[in-house]
């Protein structure tokens, strides 16, 4: 069972949940370690899970066939790899290597459909927080589209510091 | 004034039933949303909404095709991406309360629904279908852009050269 005190140290907004949902919510979660280097999931892979990050880092990577490797994104502590797949079903559009070990919770697609399905208050906690960070992506992507545009090698560089987080998931959804 | 497609058109109460993106929504959901929608003709060369402009609507295309395009550096116009019947965007936009970054207009004779912001601060509080197909509508998003910076990088890598090793992932020279 996870501890609901440390989980929510890593996603603190989780504390909104009612301590039954909350706990019915950790009962889907499993706890997996990874080591430097090990391959959580590959491009082309069924969408199996969402991995919510509790230590350790993770480089979303775009493997290069046909092209340079790519780093899509660098994952922390606190944040989630995978949620992509887990909200429409598509195959992994690029992998996820571990650059320092890392334990995560892993919460399978089943797990997500069942919780959705029967309307688990918890769904809109994880909608919520995929909401977030799926707009952070996109426009942390969309302003490295606009550097590279003016220096093109740039494409390629994972920048210092992601854009930073709207706020409009406060407004639209209570959950989150 | 050019007329539309002899098809015969779908209802837009229809076009919701079939559509993916709203299966999971009940009649009474479904029919909140219509009763919010316009249904706007369009045709060829017709900007559905405008770099620049406030976002206050997001779209459902319903009929025909569209072209996203933006203005670069330079100030010439660079096209970004098609839309096919059925996609749903001006999504991001409105959830960050932020101009339009890119012109969407018609490439054919077509229908569109306009949803209106206030629909998402009304139904997006109480309905996880809305909040799911937000993420959705953020996924695919997400998925085009980071082709979009794929595809830069590509252009800058056989430019260039690539990157450098990392444990069997290329890795780019520079980063974080």
């Amino acid at each position: 069972m996870v501890d609901p005190r440390e989980f929510a140290r890593c996603f603190p907004s989780v504390k909104r949940l009612e301590p039954d949902s909350l706990a019915a919510f950790l009962e889907q979660l499993e706890v997996r370690e990874y080591a430097e280097q090990n391959v959580i999931f590959a491009a082309g892979d069924e969408p199996e899970a969402v991995y919510l990050i509790a230590s350790g880092s993770v480089l979303v990577l775009h493997s290069g066939v046909g092209g340079p490797a790519v780093t899509l994104g660098r994952i922390r502590r606190g944040e989630m790899v995978g949620e992509m797949g887990v909200v429409d079903g598509g195959p992994r559009s690029a992998s996820a290597v571990v650059e320092q070990a890392v334990v995560a919770w892993r919460l399978s697609r089943e797990g997500y459909l069942s919780l959705r399905d029967e309307g688990h208050p918890a769904i809109g906690w994880i909608l919520g927080e995929l909401g977030r960070r799926l707009s952070q992506r996109v426009r942390s992507v969309e302003s490295r589209i606009g550097r590279a545009r003016e220096q093109p090698a740039l494409a390629s560089t994972l920048p210092a510091e992601a854009a930073r987080s709207r706020r409009w998931y406060q407004w639209l959804w209570p959950w989150s | 004034m050019q007329e539309l497609p002899e098809k015969p058109s779908l209802s837009t109460r229809e076009v919701l039933e079939e559509h993916p993106l709203f299966q999971r929504f009940s009649e009474a959901e479904r029919a909140r949303l219509l009763g919010d929608a316009q249904v706007r003709e369009v045709f060829p060369g017709e900007a559905i909404c405008r770099e620049g402009s406030p976002a206050n609507e997001w779209y459902l295309l319903i009929e025909g095709r569209a072209r996203v395009s933006r203005t670069r550096p330079d100030g010439g116009q660079e096209i970004i991406a098609a839309l096919e019947a059925g996609a749903l965007f001006g999504v991001v936009g409105v959830l960050d309360n932020e101009r339009r970054p890119a012109t969407i207009a018609a490439l054919q004779p077509g229908r569109c629904l306009v949803f209106s912001r206030g629909l998402l601060e009304a139904e997006g509080r109480q309905s996880l279908c809305l909040a799911e197909l937000l993420c959705m509508a953020l996924n695919h998003q997400l998925r085009a852009v980071n082709q979009r910076l794929l595809g830069m990088a590509r252009d800058a890598d056989g430019a260039e050269g690539g990157g450098r090793d990392f444990g069997g992932w290329r890795q780019p020279t520079s980063g974080g």
